[in-house]
């Protein structure tokens, strides 16, 4: 069904609150969480509202052809992707397709150099299936699977004495595959980070980067994540309002998540659009930066976004409009 | 690591796997956390790696509970290690953050610290007193309390033209805040308290609905957190009731009890930092407008009503930058000098002055300080200096003293003034004391 496929980016610029609501647990509002690994996920259809959101300041009723090279869209093609408006919605179905977000990098404080990015063999390996899907080829193996309290690492960057220590926690430092490691830093600050404005993330990322054993890189995502309280203070006392204090759950500046983005020929009328060219018309709508998740209003959320394809490149950098083929 | 499981542990948390020792200066200090890592932060603190002061404060606290002048200790600690953050990361940080102002429509605009400023005083830590540090490690105010004192300040402003005396701010928030569907029970209510006010309340009340949200709505404003421009200085301050039984509620307040002195973290007066108020609409007239409004009641929230603990008592209060001759109000050591010995511009107390194109307004103002005279070694111009307050160390030369052909002698007091360049600390200005 869908006949093209890409992957966007995602890296976390302000904490990042996509939420469930009322938690039952120790923070007031948790973030969305995969349900069998406890890994925090951003869910397709908040995403998928969010592109379209963004999308619809991007489309007009007759873009000229100057509109459409700045990545215009018609208000036709607008609806062909994302699906017609609510009242229409049984006419036709969008041609796009967004799957969750999943963690690739988390970002966890570091007792030398400030802070590290982790990820772990589980991680890496469930990206490595989405990368073949959508066809990217990222070029580097798995490592094999470092010991419970070692962690993969690429130089001394990290090590503070003789082992890795992340928030109060120490690793043996272990080296035997930092060629692995390297590779991947340098994959992911090539073709994942943001294109502009990166330099320092970019040229941390090799050095800063920790692949753990399953169990603490899931240990760091389910209880590392940044828990932030709030009060409201009542203007005339400034003492807490009420029972006015609440904890809220984000996911922390720096994580790394990954979309697949998937594409089949457009289902609307009147507009000949295949799935390579949906996914470029996406591409080139000029998001670079966007807003997901709750409180909006006090800087929550800014993400920033880079779609790629399988050659490593945006869809639609150097491709022509297409048709149907 | 499963040994060391046991994260989000309340205050007082004991290890699993027992606390380690470190011996500092004689006495030996126990720290809450798995042996090894102690190990580590015992290796590091002998290195120049860059450190993260956040996570110095949160977790590697030193376990005070037998001692509680240690607090001051895992204190200081974090006060060294606010020296040793990472100044590429801030650059390469400030960059992004004014990207994101970008994306929001948002103009930074800078304000600095009059006087001491605290962020999250009341935060649950390990040394009782909390501190608001971003994951980088440097202080921010949260996006959340700057729409707090926005909005704060904006009440005040509506209840000042309101004029009735029994109309609390509380009171008329609850007004202001409801709103649901055209003709739903909070609609209305609004809509007749609006009808008996005057047209000049009925329209600021209708920019606070748009500007903060309601019930119903989200507000337009967005309120983006205030970061540090340069590298922050962190200093050690203390509160000290002197009855404490009395406070407790045990004893009346006798002569007879002990001070018992609570340390706890500030960021220093004259820090810098930048704020943006971003809007989430089309940036029209309207939107112009209403986001100028919001900045305006920003900044007079900021320097009126302060942010962060302690305002009452004159912490947590900004003033606009580039302003020398600051009121020296709560800071006596803190006189700024313009180095050009031009007469200071007028203050205004509300916007940041423009820098006028006659007068050049230093980059950089001078912040006076104290300090000790370690070492000077007239042959060669070149000395030593502490702190009188944090105790850190600054090298000297000749050229940064102001009284021509006075040599400093060893434990003079002098006064001094440093500026941060290309990440050292560097002595400019010294004279007598």
């Amino acid at each position: 069904m869908f006949t093209a496929k890409s992957m966007l980016f995602i890296y976390v610029e302000t904490p990042l609150h996509a939420g469930t609501g009322r938690g039952l647990g120790a923070v007031d509002l948790p973030i969305q969480r995969e349900r069998t690994t406890g890994y925090p996920i951003v869910q397709a259809s908040g995403l998928k509202g969010r592109l379209r959101a963004a999308a619809r300041g991007r489309a007009k009723d007759s873009p000229t052809e100057q509109d459409q090279q700045q990545g215009w869209l018609s208000t036709k093609e607008f609806l062909a992707i994302f699906g017609p408006e609510t009242a229409h919605a049984s006419d036709y179905a969008g041609a796009l397709s967004t799957g969750d977000a999943r963690i690739l990098l988390f970002p966890v404080r570091s007792l030398a150099s400030v802070f590290a990015w982790v990820t772990s063999c589980d991680a890496l390996a469930r990206f490595l299936r989405e990368a073949e899907m959508v066809g990217l080829k990222p070029g580097w193996p798995l490592p094999l699977a470092p010991g419970k309290d070692t962690a993969l690492v690429n130089g001394t960057a990290l090590l503070a004495g003789d082992s890795v220590v992340l928030e109060e926690f120490s690793f043996k430092p272990d080296t035997s595959q930092a060629a692995v490691v390297k590779a991947i830093g340098e994959w992911l600050a090539k073709n994942a980070l943001p294109q502009t404005g990166y330099d320092y993330w970019k040229a941390a990322l090799p050095t800063k980067l920790c692949i753990l054993h399953e169990e603490a890189f899931r240990d760091f995502v389910l209880y590392g994540t940044e828990v932030q309280t709030h009060i409201k203070l009542d203007p005339d006392t400034k003492t807490v309002a009420g029972k006015m204090l609440w904890t809220t759950e984000s996911l922390p500046v720096d994580s790394l998540l990954y979309v697949p983005l998937m594409a089949g020929p457009s289902r609307a009328h009147g507009v000949d659009l295949d799935g390579q060219a949906i996914l470029q018309k996406v591409a080139s709508l000029g998001l670079t930066r966007t807003q997901l998740g709750g409180d909006e209003t006090t800087g929550q959320g800014i993400v920033a976004l880079r779609f790629v394809n399988s050659n490593g490149d945006r869809p639609g950098s150097a491709a022509t409009p297409g048709g149907k083929q | 690591m499963p040994d060391q499981r046991s994260r989000n542990r309340p205050a007082g948390r004991r290890p699993t796997t027992g606390p380690d020792t470190t011996s500092s200066g004689g006495a030996t200090i126990r720290y809450p956390i798995p042996s090894l890592s102690a190990r580590a932060w015992a290796a590091v603190s002998t290195t120049n790696v860059r450190l993260n002061p956040g996570l110095i404060f949160d977790r590697f606290a030193p376990d005070w509970s037998g001692q509680a002048t240690l607090k001051k200790d895992g204190l200081e600690a974090a006060l060294r290690a606010a020296k040793r953050v990472d100044g590429s990361l801030l650059q390469a940080w400030n960059a992004r953050w004014e990207a994101c102002a970008q994306v929001v429509q948002a103009e930074p605009f800078p304000l600095k610290t009059d006087w001491r400023f605290i962020a999250g005083l009341g935060r649950k830590g390990a040394l009782e007193v909390g501190f608001t540090f971003h994951r980088y490690g440097f202080p921010i105010l949260p996006g959340s309390s700057v729409k707090g004192v926005t909005r704060a300040r904006a009440l005040i402003t509506i209840a000042e033209r309101v004029n009735d005396p029994n109309l609390s701010l509380g009171q008329l928030d609850e007004k202001l805040s409801p709103d649901g569907e055209k003709d739903s029970k909070e609609r209305k209510l609004y809509e007749e308290w609006c009808k008996d006010q005057a047209e000049e309340v009925q329209k600021l009340a209708n920019d606070f609905r748009s500007i903060f949200g309601t019930t119903a709505a989200a507000g337009r404003a967005i309120f983006l957190d205030a970061i540090p421009v340069t590298k922050p200085r962190l200093e050690l301050d203390i509160m000290n009731p002197h009855y404490p039984k009395y406070y407790s509620g045990e004893e009346p307040p006798t002569d007879w009890q002990s001070p018992v002195p609570v340390y706890f973290l500030t960021v220093a007066a004259g820090t810098e930092f930048r704020f943006a108020v971003g809007w989430r609409r089309p940036l029209d007239a309207e939107g112009k407008r209403l986001r100028a409004l919001t900045k305006e009641w920003l900044v007079a929230g900021l320097t009126e009503l302060g942010a962060g603990a302690k305002t009452g008592a004159g912490y947590g209060y900004f003033v606009p930058p580039l302003q020398p001759a600051q009121p020296v109000t709560a800071a006596p050591q803190v006189a700024v000098a313009s180095p050009t010995g031009q007469p200071a511009p007028a203050a205004d107390s509300k916007l940041p002055a423009p820098a006028s194109p006659t007068t050049p307004v230093p980059s950089e103002e001078l912040i006076w300080r104290t300090g000790t005279i370690r070492e000077y070694q007239p042959g060669s111009g070149r000395g030593r200096l502490v702190d009188d307050e944090t105790g850190e160390e600054l090298r000297f030369s000749r050229e940064a003293i102001v009284n021509k052909g006075w040599s400093p002698g060893k434990k003079q007091k002098v006064r001094y003034s440093a500026t941060q360049r290309e990440g050292q600390t560097v002595v400019v200005m010294m004279q007598r004391g």
